[in-house]
C-alpha cells in the first residue's frame, strides 16, 4: 500500500533529511577542514575516516524516515555526479543546495511560486556561470599548478609532486598512481605507449625473474582475428623474419593453445622472439581504439574478422614495426613505433578537439586515457605513508586530486577560498525588479554564493560574520592558515574553474527541482515485476 | 685519421675557448697547435666510434656517437659513457641549457629514439618524449626557458627543460627540421630540408620564409655571430647582415659538412674532404 506525502510536511522532512547529509559533508570544506568518521556496514573494526564529500555522501546510504531519506538521497546522487565529473567540489556543491533550498522554503512559506522562483534561479545561475566565465584564469607552470593541488589536497609534499608531473604531461597526460614502498612519494615516467593486457601463454614470458619480455627492432602483427589453424602463422614468421625484423608480436583476440605451444617451442630467443598478446578492452570502442591507434602509431593495418581478414593473407606492409616492445604480467607496451608521426599527431589533436563534446563519464575517461596514451609517456606517482591504510588514504586524495586539477588545467583556475563565488553575487543584482519570485531568487542566490565561504570560516575556527565584514573588495578572501585577509591571486590560493562551475550548476538545478517537489508516493515496499 | 689513403669526413665541431674539438668518421679529435689529438685514447676500442655530435661548453665536454653520450670534464683525459637504449639510436645534436650553471641541464636528440634529458649535468640521461610524436629528431634550440626540437615532421617546443614537448604551428606542414638557431633578439630561425629558412619573431607563433631562391638546399645549419647570420645550405655557405633578408655567399669553396662560431666569434668550417679551417668573418 502506498504512502503519499505532500505539503507542506514534505518540504519539511526534505530539509531535515537534507540537513543531515550536508551536516555530514560540511566538516570537509576548505584547508582547515576536519575528518568524518563512519561506521562499518558490516563488522565490527573501526571506523572509516573521510575527507572526501563525495566518498562521505556515498557511504550515506539511507536514512531511517522515509521522506527525510527522499530529500538526502536526491541531493546524495547529484554530489556523486559532482564526485565523478570533477573529482572535488561536493562539500562546496552541498553548502550552495542547503542554502538556497533553505531560503526558498521560506519565501515559499510566504507564498511564494516555486515554479516560477525555479526559473528566476536557474537563469540567475547562468548570469554567475557566465561572471566565473570572466574571473577564470588559464593555469600553467608547476608553482601554480601545486598551488592549485595544495587548495585541493592540504598535503604540502603531495601537491608539489602533482604540480611537477601535471607540468610535463599537461592535461591530457596520462599519471598512474600506485602504492609505493617507501614512507614518501616516488615519482618517475614511463617512455612510450601501453596498454593493459598481456600474453596469451604466461610461458612466453620466459623470465621467471622479472615476469617481462622485451623485444626489438619489431614486426607487429594487429589483429582481433580468433586463430586457430597452424597453417595461418606461417606466412607471418616467414614475412617477418625475411625482411630482417629481430622480434614478432602477434596481437589476436584469442589464439588455441596448439598454436601458442607452436609459438613457444619455435621461437628463437634472442635471435627472432615471439610473442602473442590479447587484444586489450572489453568493450568493442575500446578495442576498436585500440586497433586504430597501434597501426597509426606502427605504419601496420589492421586485420578484422568483420572484413574477412586472416593471417594467411599478411604481407609485409601490413605489418607494424616498433624499434622495441615489451609485455609483462599486466601491459604490452611499443616503444618508437615507426608510423607516419605526422598523422599521429593530426590524430591526436582531433581526439582532443573532440574530447570535449563526449558527455558519457566513461567515455570521457577511455578517450582521456586514449590521449595520454598517445603522448608517448606516462607519469609513475608511488605514495607511501607510516601505514599500508595510510597510503591507501593519501593514494585516494592523490587520485581526487588529479582529477580535479586536471579539470583546472583544462578549464581554467579561478580565485580560492570561496572569493570567486562571493564576487558573482554583483552578477545576481539587478535593480527595479518588480517580479516579487525574482526579487527572491537574486536574494537567495547571493546568499548562496556567500555559503562556502562562510562554511571554510566556520570549519576552521573563524566567526564568518565578523570576518566578511573585514574583506574591502571582491578580490580579498581570508587566508584561514595565516588568519590574514589576502588577494587570493597574488597569494596563490585558487580553486580548479570546472570544480567551482560544476558545483554550482549541479547545486542550483538540483535545489531548485527539490523547491518544486510538491508530493512524493512512497511505496510499501519496492514493486516487483510492475513496470512503473 | 686511421688511415691516409682514407677520406675522415667531418660531421661536427665545437669550441671551448680556443680550444677546436672536431666529430669525425673515425672518432673526435682536439686541436692543439697544428696537430689533431684522438681524444678516445683511454677507451679500448675494437673499432673507430664515428662521433656526430660534440659540445663543449663551461668545461664539459660531450661526445654523441651511436648508441650513446660521452661525457667529460677534462677535456677528454677521462670519459663517463652513457649507453642508450637497444637498438642503438644515433646521438645528431647536443644542447646545453642557457641556465646550465642552474639547472644543470643538457640534451641530446636521436635520429630514431627521440629526445634524452640529463639534470646532472650529464651523470645520468632519461627519455623526455611525452608529447613528442616524432622520434626522429635532428635540431635542438633554446630560446630563454624554452627548448626546441626539430624533427622529421615539424617542430616541437618545451617549458619542461625537455622532460616533456608539445607541437609547435610551422609555416608549412610537414616539414623536415634540420636546424635551428635562436639570435639574441629572440628570433627563432629554423632550417628545413627542402623548404628553406624561416624566421619567428614572436616565440614560434608565425614564420616567414627567408632567402627566397638563394637558400634552396638543406639547410643544415644556422648559426649567428651577432653581426652576421650564417647558414649552410647544402655544402655552401651564405651569409646574411640584415637579419635574413639578404643573403651572399660567404666563400666561394664548397664542401662543407660541419661548422662552429666559438664565443669570440672565431667560425671553424669543416670539409668533406677532411679538412678543417679556420675563417675569418671580418
Amino acid at each position: 500500500m502506498a504512502r503519499i506525502v505532500s505539503q507542506p510536511e514534505l518540504h519539511r522532512r526534505y530539509q531535515r533529511g537534507i540537513q543531515q547529509m550536508v551536516n555530514a559533508i560540511r566538516p570537509t570544506l576548505g584547508p582547515l577542514a576536519r575528518n568524518v568518521g563512519i561506521d562499518r556496514i558490516i563488522g565490527s573494526s573501526k571506523p572509516e575516516i573521510l575527507d572526501d564529500g563525495g566518498v562521505i555522501a556515498r557511504r550515506i546510504i539511507e536514512l531511517p524516515q522515509r521522506s527525510e531519506n527522499s530529500g538526502a538521497m536526491m541531493l546524495r546522487h547529484l554530489l556523486w555526479r559532482v564526485h565523478e565529473s570533477v573529482g572535488d567540489g561536493t562539500a562546496t556543491s552541498a553548502v550552495i543546495f542547503e542554502t538556497i533550498f533553505n531560503e526558498g522554503l521560506r519565501y515559499l512559506a510566504a507564498g511564494g511560486n516555486a515554479m516560477s522562483l525555479r526559473g528566476h534561479l536557474e537563469s540567475g545561475g547562468e548570469g554567475i556561470l557566465a561572471a566565473l566565465e570572466q574571473q577564470t584564469q588559464p593555469l600553467q607552470g608547476a608553482a601554480n599548478l601545486s598551488h592549485v593541488a595544495r587548495s585541493i589536497c592540504h598535503d604540502e609534499e603531495l601537491a608539489a609532486a602533482l604540480g611537477e608531473i601535471f607540468a610535463v604531461i599537461g592535461p591530457f597526460g596520462q599519471i598512474e598512481t600506485r602504492l609505493g614502498r617507501s614512507r614518501g612519494l616516488e615519482t618517475s615516467y614511463i617512455d612510450g605507449i601501453y596498454w593493459k593486457t598481456t600474453v596469451l601463454s604466461k610461458a612466453m614470458l620466459r623470465d621467471k625473474m622479472t615476469n617481462q619480455r622485451n623485444l626489438k627492432n619489431l614486426a607487429i602483427c594487429i589483429s582481433d582475428l580468433d586463430v586457430t589453424d597452424p597453417h595461418d602463422l606461417i606466412p607471418v614468421m616467414e614475412q617477418s623474419l625475411r625482411n630482417g625484423a629481430e622480434g614478432l608480436v602477434i596481437v589476436v583476440k584469442s589464439m588455441s593453445e596448439a598454436l601458442q605451444g607452436l609459438i613457444v617451442t619455435n621461437e628463437k630467443p634472442g635471435r627472432f622472439d615471439i610473442v602473442a598478446v590479447k587484444l586489450p578492452g572489453l568493450k568493442r570502442g575500446d578495442q576498436a581504439a585500440f586497433l586504430d591507434d597501434l597501426a597509426l602509431l606502427t605504419g601496420g593495418r589492421a586485420l578484422l574478422q568483420a572484413t574477412g581478414d586472416s593471417l594467411a593473407q599478411v604481407t609485409w606492409d601490413d605489418l607494424g614495426h616498433s624499434r622495441r616492445a615489451w609485455v609483462d604480467a599486466d601491459y604490452f607496451g611499443i616503444v618508437g613505433g615507426e608510423g607516419d608521426a605526422y598523422a599521429l599527431r593530426q590524430h591526436v589533436e582531433r581526439l582532443i578537439s573532440h574530447y570535449p563534446s563526449v558527455d558519457e563519464p566513461d567515455d570521457r575517461k577511455s578517450m582521456l586515457a586514449r590521449i595520454g596514451r598517445l603522448q608517448g609517456g606516462a607519469a609513475v606517482l608511488r605514495i607511501g605513508g607510516i601505514t599500508e591504510q595510510d597510503s591507501k588514504t593519501r593514494k585516494e586524495l592523490a587520485d581526487r586530486t588529479v582529477s580535479a586539477l586536471r579539470g583546472a588545467m583544462q578549464d581554467g583556475i579561478l580565485p580560492g577560498g570561496g572569493v570567486a563565488l562571493r564576487a558573482c553575487q554583483e552578477a545576481v543584482r539587478v535593480e527595479d525588479v518588480q517580479d516579487p519570485d525574482a526579487r527572491a531568487a537574486q536574494r537567495i542566490l547571493q546568499a548562496a554564493l556567500e555559503a562556502p565561504m562562510r562554511a571554510i570560516l566556520r570549519n576552521a575556527g573563524w566567526d564568518d560574520s565578523t570576518v566578511l565584514a573585514r574583506l574591502q573588495s571582491p578580490q580579498e578572501g581570508f587566508d584561514v592558515l595565516r588568519g590574514e585577509v589576502v588577494d587570493m591571486q597574488t597569494h596563490g590560493i585558487f580553486d580548479s574553474a570546472a570544480v567551482v562551475k560544476m558545483a554550482l550548476r549541479t547545486a542550483i538545478s538540483g535545489a531548485a527541482l527539490a523547491l518544486t517537489t510538491d508530493t512524493i508516493i512512497h511505496q510499501k515496499q519496492a514493486p516487483q515485476g510492475v513496470t512503473p | 685519421m686511421t688511415d691516409d689513403t682514407m677520406i675522415d669526413a667531418v660531421y661536427a665541431l665545437a669550441q671551448d675557448g680556443a680550444t677546436v674539438y672536431a666529430g669525425r668518421g673515425s672518432g673526435l679529435y682536439r686541436q692543439e697547435g697544428e696537430s689533431w689529438l684522438p681524444a678516445y685514447e683511454t677507451f679500448e676500442l675494437d673499432e673507430e666510434m664515428a662521433t656526430t655530435a660534440v659540445l663543449a661548453e663551461q668545461g664539459l665536454l660531450l661526445a654523441g656517437v651511436q648508441g650513446g653520450v660521452l661525457r667529460s670534464e677534462d677535456a677528454g683525459a677521462s670519459w663517463q659513457a652513457f649507453r642508450l637504449l637497444d637498438p642503438p639510436s644515433l646521438v645528431g645534436a647536443l644542447l646545453m641549457s642557457p641556465h646550465f650553471a642552474e639547472d644543470r641541464v643538457l640534451l641530446a636528440a636521436t635520429f630514431e629514439d627521440g629526445i634524452y634529458y640529463s639534470d646532472d649535468a650529464g651523470e645520468t640521461w632519461l627519455p623526455g618524449n611525452i608529447g613528442l610524436y616524432d622520434r626522429h629528431v635532428f635540431a635542438l634550440g633554446a630560446a630563454g626557458t624554452r627548448f626546441l626540437a626539430g624533427t622529421e615532421t615539424g617542430l616541437y617546443v618545451s617549458d619542461t627543460l625537455g622532460r616533456s614537448w608539445e607541437p609547435l604551428p610551422f609555416a608549412q606542414e610537414p616539414a623536415t627540421i634540420l636546424s635551428l638557431c635562436v639570435d639574441a633578439q629572440g628570433h627563432i630561425f629554423a632550417g628545413t630540408e627542402s623548404q628553406g629558412l624561416y624566421r619567428s619573431s614572436d616565440g614560434g607563433q608565425t614564420w616567414d620564409q627567408l632567402g627566397d631562391t638563394a637558400l634552396e638546399g638543406a639547410i643544415n645549419a644556422i648559426l649567428d655571430s651577432g653581426d652576421a647570420l650564417l647558414v649552410q645550405s647544402d655544402d655552401q655557405l651564405w651569409r646574411s647582415s640584415d637579419g635574413g633578408s639578404s643573403w651572399q655567399p660567404a666563400l666561394d669553396q664548397g664542401g662543407i659538412t660541419a661548422l662552429s662560431l666559438g664565443a669570440a666569434g672565431q667560425l671553424v668550417l669543416g670539409f668533406e674532404d677532411g679538412a678543417i679551417k679556420p675563417h675569418s668573418l671580418a
